[in-house]
């Protein structure tokens, strides 16, 4: 079955396995490693990525109900079998040999995702955003992408932690921060134009621990992210020029640099958007890095009139 | 002047170009002469993606506020997205953007162009025109290079 198909249906235990085999041995290794740096078209770029983000969100879905399902049969079987001992101990002993049979079956399955599992933001980034490039670029440019679906909360991404702190009803919280740059990429236009961006997610975790009036002690996890995107944009001397002002509405950046070296120089605009989200998982809208190198083209004018094909 | 039968669509996101392919058909809407490559994929019609970009731009929520605004408040409160994954979703529909899972509307030549139609009049954003031009485009609010010298001769100034 193709794995379009099996996207829009609902997850099956065995066909997890089976969406796995049915993807290219890229990508299927891309799933491994959850990391890239290569140079190919837009298209193909589409095409590598979009069937892993379909592939994830389908295990993610089965991981999240297999758990789900663990979790069950555990507590459920446990308190069945200790009801069963008290009324026939051989019973008793059948519905634990059941459960444990139960979750050494689903067990392997769920590894299985979990090991696979990649970082969804990436993904759907570029496939929402290579499309639209690739109509600035020409049939066959190029786009430099590095990606890393790894996630932000890792040992190798930690940059920082705070010492233990109380607030509140917590008596101690502690503050882990990341820094993930999960994109990095970069096109040539066809009007000469030079886009290169990075997206970098700060995320702070912040575990904290409090005793309730019965003496019991909670600790929960809260993740907040703040994405950083920056894009640098260089446009050729032969078309573009500085322009005096901005010719367009307020796009909400945080930085908007305009280097001009004069007449006979290129013309570099930088830019910076900051994202919050709420939550570690939120993807980043393409719309983001669309609006800045627009918010670049706002802030240059044409030095001569040219017509430019395919 | 060009003799040749050039494909009449334009390029471009940021900036807007001649396609430079040559044009095999023409669309039935507009009757400009495209190429394979900005024909939409419909069974029964022949329409160029543009002119199925324009068609398309009122169906989807979000393309036309107005229309959204209209459609009362109880049925808003019963389609409002909750969750940010939600939220994220509804965002991309507005946007003409497809489900990431839907290669084929992805990979589709229709989706830059519904977008680019849906940003331009949703995010005020004026592409630079390095084509031909066309009148097709004049709902678009493009830029281009304007030369001073051009009214040398008006015949306006002093005399």
């Amino acid at each position: 079955m193709d794995w379009r198909q099996r996207a829009g249906r609902e997850p099956h235990i065995a066909g997890i396995r089976r969406s796995f085999r049915d993807l290219e041995a890229e990508q299927q290794q891309l799933l491994q490693t959850k990391q890239i740096d290569a140079e190919r078209t837009a298209g193909d770029w589409v095409r590598l990525l979009a069937p892993l983000a379909a592939y994830d969100a389908e295990a993610d879905k089965l991981r999240s109900r297999l758990g789900g399902w663990m979790l069950g049969i555990g507590i459920g079987g446990f308190i069945l079998a200790i009801i069963a001992v008290a009324i026939n101990p051989i019973a008793g002993a059948a519905i634990a040999v059941a459960v444990i049979i139960a979750e050494l079956v689903l067990l392997p399955n769920y590894r299985f995702t979990k090991k696979l599992d990649v970082n969804r933001t990436p993904l759907e980034f570029i496939t929402g955003v290579a499309p639209i490039l690739r109509e600035d670029c020409s049939d066959d440019g190029s786009l430099h992408l590095r990606l890393d679906m790894r996630g932000a909360i890792m040992n190798e991404k930690e940059t920082g932690k705070s010492q233990p702190y109380s607030r509140g009803r917590y008596y101690r919280i502690i503050d882990t921060y990341y820094m993930d740059p999960w994109c990095a990429g970069g096109a040539a236009f066809v009007d000469g134009t030079q886009v290169q961006w990075i997206a970098t997610d700060y995320v702070r975790s912040q575990r904290k621990t409090k005793r309730n009036p019965r003496g019991k002690v909670k600790t929960k996890t809260k993740n907040k992210k703040k994405t950083n995107l920056d894009v640098i944009v260089t446009f050729t001397d032969k078309l573009y020029d500085t322009a005096e002002g901005t010719s367009g509405p307020d796009r909400q950046l945080k930085k908007a640099k305009v280097k001009d070296g004069g007449p006979d120089s290129k013309t570099v605009v930088r830019t910076r958007r900051t994202i919050k989200s709420p939550s570690a998982q939120t993807a980043l809208d393409p719309r983001h890095l669309v609006d800045m190198i627009a918010a670049s083209y706002e802030r240059v004018k044409p030095t001569r009139r040219k017509k430019l094909a395919g | 002047m060009t003799t040749l039968d050039m494909c009449a669509c334009k390029r471009g996101f940021f900036t807007l170009r001649d396609c430079g392919n040559p044009a095999t058909t023409s669309c039935q809407l507009c009757t400009r002469r495209v190429c394979d490559q900005h024909l939409a994929p419909r069974v029964d019609t022949r329409v160029c993606v543009e002119c199925s970009a324009k068609q398309e731009e009122g169906q989807t929520p979000g393309a036309q506020p107005g229309q959204q605004a209209a459609a009362g408040a109880a049925g808003a409160a019963a389609a409002q997205p909750h969750s940010p994954a939600q939220q994220q979703a509804a965002a991309r529909a507005a946007l003409g953007q497809p489900d990431v899972a839907d290669e084929d509307a992805v990979l589709s030549r229709e989706y830059p162009y519904r977008y680019r139609r849906r940003y331009y009049s949703d995010w005020g954003y004026y592409p630079w025109w390095w084509g031909t031009y066309d009148p097709y485009y004049n709902d678009y609010g493009y830029r281009y290079f304007d030369d001073d010298d051009d009214d040398d001769g008006g015949g306006f100034g002093d005399s």
